[in-house]
């Protein structure tokens, strides 16, 4: 690196050094003031809000869905077996027999 | 810090004569910091003000583990990176619009010259903070402080919420992306 640059470069990474803090308008505290007597603090269990709000709908999810699987247990539980393909084909009404019997007449 | 304890206290009841001490006191030290992090005095003072609602807001959630002037510096911190990825964000946006035209608004930033630089250094304060802007967020956070706030190692390292020992390496790194970064400035 050129000795020149590296003088250069030094001094712009010191060019800090002397920093004077930066004030803000004196105006703001007037502003600021004004401003807050318009904002009320946050009470303390609002920031559990959030987190309670979500508790409960997993609470409530948890619950229904632990009903419907109960209620799905319960339902194949009941239905009795089907015994054998009469029984089918009567229960979807696939009985072979005409209802008009044109072909006897 | 059984006066800080006092002093929390009276926020937390909403005393207004301790808000007026609150923002007396902390209102240049949260403007300095945001303008060294954001480099734009009119955009610092909206967040200064941003600053003191949230801790007015959140003091309730302020659980004196730390000093008071440590969790508003990180209140301060977080609102002004927030600020850069929203100006980040709506600047992308205005870079697409001038490209298909629909738009003219400027995308370029603007040459920071902090307030409280001496005349004579004004040049050089200028390029080093677009240097600044360069480096990676936590090595620009940790200049900043030490070198625009002026706080020590320690200070930082409770705001950060980092060791002393990894802040001074954050700085060391900090300096040498610095150097070679003014290195292309030069060099150009």
């Amino acid at each position: 690196m050129d000795t020149n640059i590296e003088q250069q470069i030094e001094s712009t990474l010191n060019s800090l050094d002397p920093i004077q803090r930066a004030e803000i308008s004196p105006f703001f505290k007037t502003r600021m003031k004004g401003m807050l007597t318009q904002i009320q603090p946050e009470p303390a269990f609002i920031s559990f809000k959030f987190t309670f709000a979500m508790a409960t709908i997993a609470i409530i999810l948890t619950a229904n869905t632990f009903l419907l699987y109960q209620r799905f247990n319960q339902n194949t539980k009941t239905e009795k077996p089907v015994q054998n393909i009469g029984e089918i084909s009567e229960i979807y009404h696939l009985n072979s027999t005409p209802v008009l019997e044109y072909d006897n007449q | 810090m059984s006066d800080q304890i006092h002093f929390v206290a009276l926020l937390k009841t909403g005393d207004s004569g301790a808000y007026n001490k609150l923002i007396e006191d902390y209102q240049h030290m949260v403007y300095n910091t945001v303008l060294g992090i954001v480099n734009h005095m009119h955009d610092a003072e909206d967040i200064t003000q941003n600053v003191f609602i949230q801790v007015f807001k959140s003091i309730h959630d302020f659980k004196g583990d730390s000093k008071l002037s440590t969790w508003i510096y990180r209140i301060a911190i977080t609102k002004s990176l927030e600020w850069e990825r929203k100006k980040k964000s709506k600047r992308s946006i205005n870079y697409f619009k001038n490209l298909i035209g629909i738009s003219t608004e400027s995308i370029e930033m603007s040459a920071f010259h902090h307030p409280g630089v001496e005349l004579q250094n004004k040049e050089m304060a200028t390029m080093l903070f677009k240097a600044i802007k360069k480096l990676p967020e936590n090595q620009r956070l940790a200049f900043v402080l030490i070198k625009v706030e002026g706080l020590n190692y320690q200070e930082v390292g409770e705001i950060m919420q980092k060791s002393t020992k990894s802040i001074e390496g954050l700085v060391l790194r900090a300096r040498t992306q610095l150097k070679l970064i003014l290195n292309d400035y030069f060099t150009e």
